[in-house]
Parts: C-alpha cells; sequence; structure tokens
C-alpha cells in the first residue's frame, strides 16, 4: 500500500503516516469504489480524519476532519 | 544533487591505474573502468560457472543484465562486475566454481544432462523422506550462487532519504535527457534519475549522432527546476507513483505525480547449439566494453544477425579494428559488396569451442522453414557478436500497470495508465529521430497533465505521429530452426530450448506455469535475457500468437537490490530517554526497554531496592507514563464514555483509578486520573499505551464533536514516585506544602512547588507504600530528583528500577495491562469486574461486557503461591490440568518479604477460588500452586492509606 493521504492540517503525506481507523460506522462494507474511512495521522498533527478512499484504485479523493462529518 | 560528469567524458582513463586482487593475482585497472573489463584485458575469459551444469560462461551484455560476470566483491555475493567500477585493494573471487573458474570439476553435469530433465527435482528425492536434507544440502552446494558473509553487515549504515517532485524521469539517454528537458521548459520541476555515470544512454557507446542530446542536455544542466542523479538505480515503481531506488547503497523513495520510463533497450541472444559459450557476446556488449572501458572484445568477429542491425554493428566493428569475417543474416537477400562476407538467409547452427568460442557453423535455410541439408559451412572466428532487433527494457512500464501488445513486429505499450508514460526505446521506439521526438512529447505531456503550458503540443504531435509511422522495426527470429541439446534460453537458471518442450509436453503450457515449472526467468537476472524468448518459444509450441501467450508479470525489483539497503528505514527506530536518562546512567543502571523508552531495570541491586521502598523510601522515575491533559466543559462527559467507572463525581482535587475497553469489552489501558477543575482532568496512561489512549481519546472527541481539548503533555512533563513509610518527611523537607495525612490523604491531588519547581502531586501506592507521584516540567527534573534524593538521604532513601517496581506491586496483586492481561482479557476476568458502572447508560465495552457478564466467566486472573518451596515458575509458563494446558502464568517472582513464590496466573474459573489448587508446568515438573487472596501483601490497605 503505498499512497498519499492530504491531511487538512499538514498537506499532502505518505500513507505510512497514518493509522487507518475502519470504515465508518454506517458505511456499506467492503464494496469496490470510493469508501468513507477514518484515518489517524499519527506521525503529524495527531487528528483524526475521513478519507473518501477509492478501494479499486487506492486514491484518495477527498479528506476532511472527523469532526466535520455529518452523522 | 550530484553534478553529472559531462557526458562526453572519456569513459576509462588509462592515465589513472589502480590494482585490485582477482583470486591470488594482482589485476590492474584504469580509473572509471568496471571490473570485468579490467579482468577480460587481463586475459580472463571464464567469468562464472553456471548454475546447473557448470558450463563455462564469459562476458554477454556488458550491461548489468545478465547473470554471467557475478562475483564474489570485498565479500558482497552477485555483485555485477561488468558495471562494478574497479576500485583499489578490492578483492573479487570468483563464485559457483571449484577449484577454478578454469577447471570446474562439477563440469560433469553437463555430460549428465539426460539425467537431470526439466524439473528433475519435482521427480527425484521426494522417497525416502529421510534422504530429502542430504539432497538439499548437495543441490544448495551445487546450485549456489554467492555465499552470505553473515558478519559482514554490508548495508549496514544504509540511509533513506524521501525526493518528491512533479516529473520524475528515469534514464537519461535520448528520449530521457529530451522528455526531463521538454518537463523542465514547460515549467514543471523535474527529477531525472541514470543509472550510469553520466547522460547519453546508448550514444555513449553506438556510434550514433549526437547533435541533438547536446542541446537537451546542455539546456536541462542550466535549469534550475531540473535536478539529475547519476549512479542512481531505479528499481521499482509503485503503487502511487512511488519509485525506489539506490544511490551508493542509499535507498531512495521518490514520489512523483508524473513518471516517464525511459530505461531504454536490450539485445537478446540468439538460440542455437553451444549459444552460451564464452566469446559470444551481445553485440551492444562488446561496443560497450570498447567504448566505455577500453577494452577490445576480440580480433576476428562473426555477425549473427536478422536485420540491417547487424551490419551498422560490423562498420562499427571495423571501425573499433576488429576484424569482421562474415555477417549471417536470417533474411534473405542479395550481398551489397561490403569490406565481410555476407550470408543471406542463413542461420547459426552450433557454436563450436570448449572454454571460449573458435567458430560458428552456419547454414542456409530452406524454403519451408528448416535448414538445407549439407550445405552448412564453418566460419572461424574468436568472437561472435549477436545483433537481433532490440526489445523494451520496460519492467518499470510494466510494474505501473502498462500493458504491451505485439504489433507489426514489435512490442508497443497499448494501454496508457494516468501519471506513467514511456519513451525511446522503453517504449518500443528505436528510430534515433524517433526516440526523441517521443521523448520530448511525453515530458511536455507530463507537464501538461500537471496545468503547465506547452504552447507546441499540438505540433510536436503530429511530428511525433509522422515519425512513428516511419519507424518500422522488422521482427527478430531469436529461435531459428537448427538441432542439439544445449540451445540455452536461460542462463542464469541453465534452462535450455528442450526443456521448455519437455516441459509444454507435460502440460505447463502457459507462460506462468511454464516459468513455475522449468524456473525459466527464476534467477538473477529475472527473464531480462530470457523472457520474450520464452514467450515466443511457448507461442510456437502451443500455436498461440505472441498476444494470447502474453507474458510473465513483472514485479519488483527490477534489479537486484541488497537486502540491507530496502532494511535501510528499519534502522531508524526512535529511542526514547528520559530527562533523568543520564543520571540513571552515571549511577549504573542497567536497562530495560520498554516501547522506544529505556527505563532503568535496577541500579545493580533490586531486592536491595525493593527492601529500602518497604522499610525506608525509594525514588523512581516514572516519566515515561503518558500524560494526557482535559479541559472543557465536555472533559468529564468524554471519560465517561471512554473509561468503565464513573469521573463526572470525582471531586477537583481528588484522584481515581480508571481502565477502559475496547468496542469489544477487551480491557486496552489504565491508569490513574485526577481532576483539576470543574472543567479539567489529568490522566496518566501506561508507558506502552500513551500515544494510542490519545488516539482513543482524539477518536472519540472528534466523532462525538464533544467540546474539550485533549492535549498529550507526555514528552513536556516528567514524573517521580516517592514510595516508602518515610516519604512523608523526605517530602516534607523539600515544599512547604502540608503533607500530613489528613491535609493530603490517600488519592488526593496537589499543586505545590516542591525543591521550587511547580509540581503535581498525586498520592497513589501502586507499589503498596505511603506514596506520591511527582509530575513537573521535563527540563526540571534533574533538579527536582537530585533534590528529593538529598532530602532523603538520611531517611536511607534509594533510588529504584522496574525490577523492584514488578516485584512490589506484584505483593499488592496491581494488574499489568499488557503484561498481565492480553487481547482477549475482559474486566471481568481479569478482577476488575469492581470498576464497570453498567449504571452508565453509554460506554465502551457496555454491551459486550453485559454479555460476558450474563455468561459468566471461563477464566480468571487470580493470584497464587508456590507453597513450601523457592521455586519461580518463568513468565508464560502453562497451568496444566490433567497433563493439558488450561491457563498460564503472567508474572511471578521471589518475595523477600513473604518469603514464598507469588505470582498471577490465568486459570479456569472453577480453580478460581482462594485455597483451590492447580499445577504449573515448569521444566517439564508439575509444581503445585494454591490459589491466594489478593493483595498478598498488607491486605487492609494500611500502609498505603499512612
Amino acid at each position: 500500500m503505498s499512497f498519499l493521504v492530504t491531511c487538512p492540517n499538514c498537506g499532502p503525506r505518505d500513507v505510512s503516516e497514518f493509522r487507518h481507523g475502519g470504515e465508518l460506522p454506517g458505511g456499506a462494507g467492503n464494496l469496490p469504489g470510493p469508501q468513507r474511512e477514518r484515518w489517524y495521522h499519527r506521525l503529524g498533527c495527531r487528528r483524526w480524519l475521513v478519507a473518501v478512499r477509492d478501494v479499486r484504485t487506492n486514491t484518495v479523493l477527498e479528506t476532511h476532519w472527523l469532526e466535520e462529518e455529518t452523522p | 544533487m550530484s553534478e553529472p560528469a559531462a557526458p562526453h567524458a572519456p569513459p576509462a582513463d588509462p592515465g589513472r591505474g589502480l590494482t585490485f586482487s582477482f583470486g591470488d593475482r594482482p589485476v590492474s585497472a584504469a580509473a572509471g573502468q568496471s571490473i570485468a573489463a579490467a579482468l577480460y584485458a587481463a586475459g580472463v575469459r571464464i567469468f562464472s560457472r553456471s548454475f546447473k551444469y557448470h558450463r563455462p560462461r564469459g562476458l554477454l551484455c556488458v550491461a548489468g543484465d545478465c547473470p554471467n560476470c557475478l562475483m564474489q566483491v570485498d565479500g558482497r555475493p552477485n555483485v555485477r562486475t561488468c558495471i562494478e567500477p574497479a576500485r583499489a585493494g578490492q578483492v573479487v573471487l570468483p563464485q559457483n566454481a571449484w577449484p577454478s573458474l578454469d577447471f570446474d570439476v562439477l563440469r560433469a553435469f553437463d555430460r549428465l544432462d539426460r539425467f537431470l530433465p526439466v524439473g528433475f527435482y519435482y521427480k527425484s528425492f521426494y522417497r525416502p523422506r529421510w534422504l530429502w536434507p542430504l539432497f538439499e544440502h548437495t543441490v544448495r552446494h551445487i546450485a549456489g550462487l554467492g555465499t552470505i558473509d553473515v558478519h559482514a553487515g554490508h548495508a549496514a549504515g544504509a540511509e533513506v532519504e524521501y525526493l518528491h517532485t512533479e516529473v520524475c524521469v528515469v534514464g537519461g539517454g535520448p528520449a530521457g535527457v529530451t522528455a526531463a528537458a521538454a518537463a523542465a521548459a514547460a515549467g514543471a520541476a523535474v527529477l531525472l534519475l541514470e543509472r550510469g555515470p553520466r547522460l547519453g544512454g546508448h550514444l555513449l557507446y553506438d556510434g550514433e549522432p549526437r547533435a541533438a542530446f547536446e542541446e537537451s542536455a546542455g539546456r536541462l544542466h542550466s535549469d534550475a527546476r531540473a535536478c539529475v542523479q547519476c549512479e542512481t538505480t531505479v528499481f521499482g515503481l509503485y503503487e502511487g507513483n512511488l519509485l525506489g531506488a539506490v544511490r551508493a547503497g542509499r535507498l531512495l523513495k521518490v514520489r512523483a505525480a508524473q513518471v516517464v520510463v525511459c530505461t531504454g533497450g536490450r539485445q537478446r541472444p540468439f538460440v542455437f547449439h553451444n549459444n552460451d559459450l564464452p566469446g559470444i557476446f551481445l553485440g551492444d556488449g562488446v561496443l560497450r566494453l570498447a567504448r566505455l572501458h577500453g577494452v577490445q572484445a576480440g580480433r576476428r568477429a562473426v555477425v549473427l544477425t536478422d536485420g540491417d542491425d547487424g551490419r551498422r554493428l560490423a562498420s562499427q566493428l571495423t571501425g573499433l579494428g576488429i576484424e569482421v569475417t562474415a555477417v549471417v543474416d536470417r533474411r534473405p537477400g542479395p550481398a551489397n559488396g561490403a569490406a565481410w562476407a555476407e550470408l543471406a538467409g542463413h542461420v547459426p547452427l552450433a557454436a563450436a569451442g570448449n572454454k571460449r568460442v573458435k567458430g560458428v557453423r552456419v547454414a542456409p535455410l530452406d524454403g519451408g522453414g528448416g535448414v538445407a541439408g549439407g550445405k552448412d559451412r564453418f566460419l572461424a572466428c574468436d568472437l561472435v557478436c549477436l545483433a537481433p532487433g532490440l526489445v523494451p527494457a520496460n519492467e518499470l512500464l510494466l510494474q505501473g500497470g502498462v500493458r504491451f501488445r505485439f504489433t507489426e513486429g514489435r512490442w508497443e505499450p497499448a494501454r496508457a495508465v494516468p501519471g506513467v508514460a514511456g519513451a525511446g526505446r522503453a517504449a518500443g521506439v528505436f528510430d534515433p529521430t524517433a526516440e526523441v521526438l517521443q521523448g520530448w512529447l511525453r515530458g511536455a505531456e507530463a507537464a501538461a497533465a500537471l496545468g503547465h503550458t506547452v504552447p507546441d503540443l499540438a505540433q510536436r504531435r503530429r511530428e511525433w505521429g509522422a515519425a512513428r509511422a516511419a519507424d518500422g522495426g522488422p521482427r527478430t527470429v531469436v529461435c531459428p530452426p537448427g538441432g542439439g541439446h544445449k540451445r540455452f534460453i536461460c542462463l542464469c537458471e541453465d534452462v535450455t530450448e528442450k526443456d521448455l518442450e519437455q516441459a509444454v509436453a507435460e502440460g505447463f503450457d502457459s507462460v506462468e506455469t511454464l516459468k513455475r515449472y522449468s524456473t525459466v526467468g527464476m534467477g538473477p537476472c529475472q527473464g531480462k535475457v530470457c523472457g520474450l524468448t520464452a514467450t515466443e518459444v511457448c507461442a510456437r509450441l502451443t500455436g498461440r500468437d505472441l498476444n494470447a501467450t502474453g507474458t510473465t508479470t513483472s514485479r519488483p525489483p527490477a534489479v537486484p537490490v541488497e537486502l540491507g539497503v530496502l532494511a535501510a528505514e528499519k534502522r531508524h527506530q526512535p529511542v526514547r530517554h528520559t530527562p533523568l536518562h543520564h543520571w540513571h546512567a552515571a549511577a549504573g543502571a542497567v536497562w530495560l526497554d520498554a516501547g522506544q523508552w529505556k527505563r532503568p531495570e535496577s541500579y545493580g541491586d533490586p531486592a536491595g531496592e525493593a527492601r529500602a521502598v518497604r522499610t525506608a523510601a525509594g525514588l523512581i522515575d516514572v516519566s515515561t507514563l503518558g500524560k494526557i491533559e482535559l479541559a472543557g466543559p465536555d472533559a468529564g462527559e468524554l471519560l465517561e464514555r471512554v473509561y468503565l467507572n464513573s469521573w463526572r463525581d470525582l471531586k477537583a482535587g481528588r484522584a481515581r483509578y480508571g481502565a477502559m475497553c475496547d468496542e469489544d469489552g477487551v480491557l486496552f489501558d489504565d491508569g490513574v486520573g485526577a481532576r483539576l477543575g470543574p472543567d479539567r482532568y489529568y490522566l496518566t496512561a501506561t508507558t506502552g499505551n500513551a500515544d494510542a489512549v490519545f488516539g482513543w481519546l482524539e477518536l472519540w472527541r472528534a466523532t462525538w464533536r464533544l467540546d474539550v481539548q485533549v492535549v498529550n503533555r507526555t514528552s513536556a512533563l516528567a514524573a517521580v514516585n516517592l514510595a516508602g513509610p518515610r516519604a512523608r518527611e523526605v517530602l516534607a523537607r523539600v515544599t512547604a506544602l502540608d503533607v500530613s495525612a489528613t491535609a493530603f490523604p490517600y488519592m488526593a491531588f496537589r499543586e505545590a512547588d516542591v525543591a521550587g519547581v511547580p509540581c503535581r502531586l498525586l498520592r497513589l501506592g501502586f507499589v503498596g507504600e505511603l506514596g506520591y507521584e511527582i509530575h513537573c516540567p521535563a527540563a526540571y527534573a534533574w533538579h527536582l530528583w537530585e533534590a528529593l534524593c538529598t532530602a532523603g538521604r538520611e531517611a536511607g532513601l534509594r533510588p529504584f528500577g522496574v525490577e523492584a517496581q514488578r516485584l512490589l506491586r506484584l505483593e499488592k496483586g496491581h494488574v499489568i495491562i499488557g503484561q498481565d492481561t492480553d487481547a482477549l482479557s475482559t474486566p471481568l476476568d481479569a478482577g476488575l469486574g469492581w470498576l464497570v458502572r453498567f449504571d452508565k447508560p453509554l460506554f465502551h465495552g457496555r454491551a459486550p461486557l453485559l454479555r460476558l457478564r450474563a455468561m459468566g466467566s471461563r477464566t480468571r486472573l487470580v493470584g497464587f503461591e508456590i507453597p513450601d518451596r523457592p521455586r519461580v515458575p518463568p513468565e508464560g509458563s502453562q497451568v496444566v490440568e490433567d497433563g493439558a494446558p488450561v491457563g498460564r502464568v503472567t508474572s511471578a517472582r521471589y518475595s523477600p518479604n513473604l518469603d514464598r513464590s507469588i505470582g498471577l496466573a490465568w486459570v479456569p474459573a472453577r480453580h478460581a477460588a482462594p485455597g483451590s489448587r492447580f499445577a504449573i508446568r515448569c521444566a517439564g515438573v508439575d509444581l503445585p500452586a494454591v490459589v491466594a487472596e489478593l493483595p498478598f501483601y498488607d491486605r487492609a490497605g494500611r500502609r498505603l492509606r499512612a
């Protein structure tokens, strides 16, 4: 796995700086296509964000802070 | 940025000589010359012995592609000596030959090939089974490559470097340099990586005109947006356009928005009997040896070809002073009166010679695709030059997802991948004009994709389109008809055409299974020499076309990389020191690794340290504890939801023990928290879990959008624990705070100056005595520690380490999360059920813990004693019942205070009642143990409340 995640605070960073926090609760679950996931910028600003990742290509389409996520 | 040498710099410089050793003889080399070139100049012709048959092998590619020149250099195995520069004092040794390269006794295998057919190791030696280890040892010895010196630690100094760029061009030949220049001219940041010591690619040796190249190279060098790094080998293109590269033993990780691969092309050997004899070279190899290293490969050459490349090569050879006796061309055609004999419509049948080539036997083709009988002739020579058409060196493109199709006689990219492009020979374009035009276009397109403006893109596209139409490369047949059973396809693994025929006949008729069964392409060169040839043979044998047959998957590394280089990153494990680290070191600390931290395990006398805590006073550095501060109106709410116990009812100035579970009800962490004020809390977390607890609190703060700030102060603050019956009098000497039992009771929290340092004090009892955990800014820790040591001198205060602390806490029966619990331990089973406030409506682990409570415990964590015996079972020992394991010991120590062995163990719930007996298996003997009531020491807790 090797791609960039754009942290809202730190900018584009290597995925190895982040910890995966699983799909957001209520997601469709393991379907091909964009998936909303929690990521923690462990080796950076240490904040949680939501990344919309296309699980087929590992491209991150969008990121925002977890607290900005509409429940 | 490394400054590349000018493209015209002379290659090997005979004026500056050096000497290295080869076996037991000294060999002199010119500066810049490769090891193999210097050896060749010194008369060495056999460079290695082949993998299976131990046949003599000489230089072939002189490009670092084939396995023929692998040697042991300064203890490093499998060094490709044809591209490894010679250095003074090097120790070079041959591999896989005994007693010598010139005479290898295992050459006898060459005559036994009938008994060693393809896949023979799958068919023999598997019965009887006991024979296998002997066989395996023997085969490993026979088929060995180099030997690894496990004590050398060659790449131990490897570093890793991260590079980011807009456009990364791999390969500094004409296409690559033009691509880089075009992208830089359009305004993109460009990184050009070249494997060799200087730019130029094939222009450095094949005699093509260089004017256009020089212009681009000149522009590149003067462009501030372009960075050129030579002697940098790219070995892999990974997901997300991440390139892995090596430069001088350093691992580079290059992230580029656009990658343009211009890694050139390569020739591959024709297939005929004895086509692996020393003296048979790829044509480009002869040119490289001469023009890059100044060494003549031979005197009289025969050129084997399949098109115009042969004639071009022959005139180059003539220019170098090598006499060309004949050009043998598979295609029919008129001889055009050259300085050499032209044999059109001829194919090679066999090379003659024992340890080096003495000539080649050729025959005309008949009309029906076979060889005309009785018309063969022998051409004497000391050099056979192979000049087949080029194929793309496209490993990186394939790794990047580009797919190639065979159309009109050549391999071309068929599927575009965003962000990855190829240009020049790597993309199947071999015409000197066309490759430059394509390089320019791909570089400009990469810049345009990033939003840079390229004014003449459309015009350049038209020019490239016209050039491509003109660049018609004819198809080369590398596998002409002919007899003999030593028609080698794969040089690394000694796989012949006959082996492939046999494998296909046995049913391995797809390229991937053919590769795995016959091991074709599985050696050091990873199919660079044989991959496409194997595909062609497979296609012919199965009656499919090349596209239906396909090629095997290309995976990193595309070129060999030392494992130590790949592991470079793993060497950079941070080590964390507390602010008191050097005090401990000076006091003779024996170190213990606690996660990333170094902690004093003891100062040499753990028993004495523990005794001091029980009888007088002790001081331990607990700065590694996680320290987390919460501020905001919702601070109490966050703790209520994350911890098992209640926090809102905690009064300011009081502290409380707490533990938390994950969503499965498994214990995750514990610690003490204090309430500083209405909206402020201060928490400690266990050493190894500090970051995880902080991340966990942050996750739920953000998820529930609670109005609270969570701050990780682990490194900002130091902490020490002053404990023992005389701790109060020691503390009173250095603080004005009223530390009396009534004014500062057990589980209270105070903020006060201690030794002039602003501190937070928690009255706790982890080790079971009157104790104060004192937190202060890290910068004052040393002063505070020394002040406490001085104040405690008269009372007999001693610093103590983790070992004494572990014993003392075990006597108190305190659980260490992670040591006494694992990924299945719930608070209900671990004796922390009293903590769980099921009356709270919402906290992590509530639902699973409710279910588990209803189900009842199956195993329990209990304290135990070993009656009458001082023997301590090792931690991790099994608890056994009727000889079967039913639990395990998590902590065990001999307690001098109690004069017996005590510990904690997971046992079946039916054995959990105090007084219950069970057995612990210890070095094959079952020790009787008795469940004891916890804590073992000071059951009423009078001492810690004193």
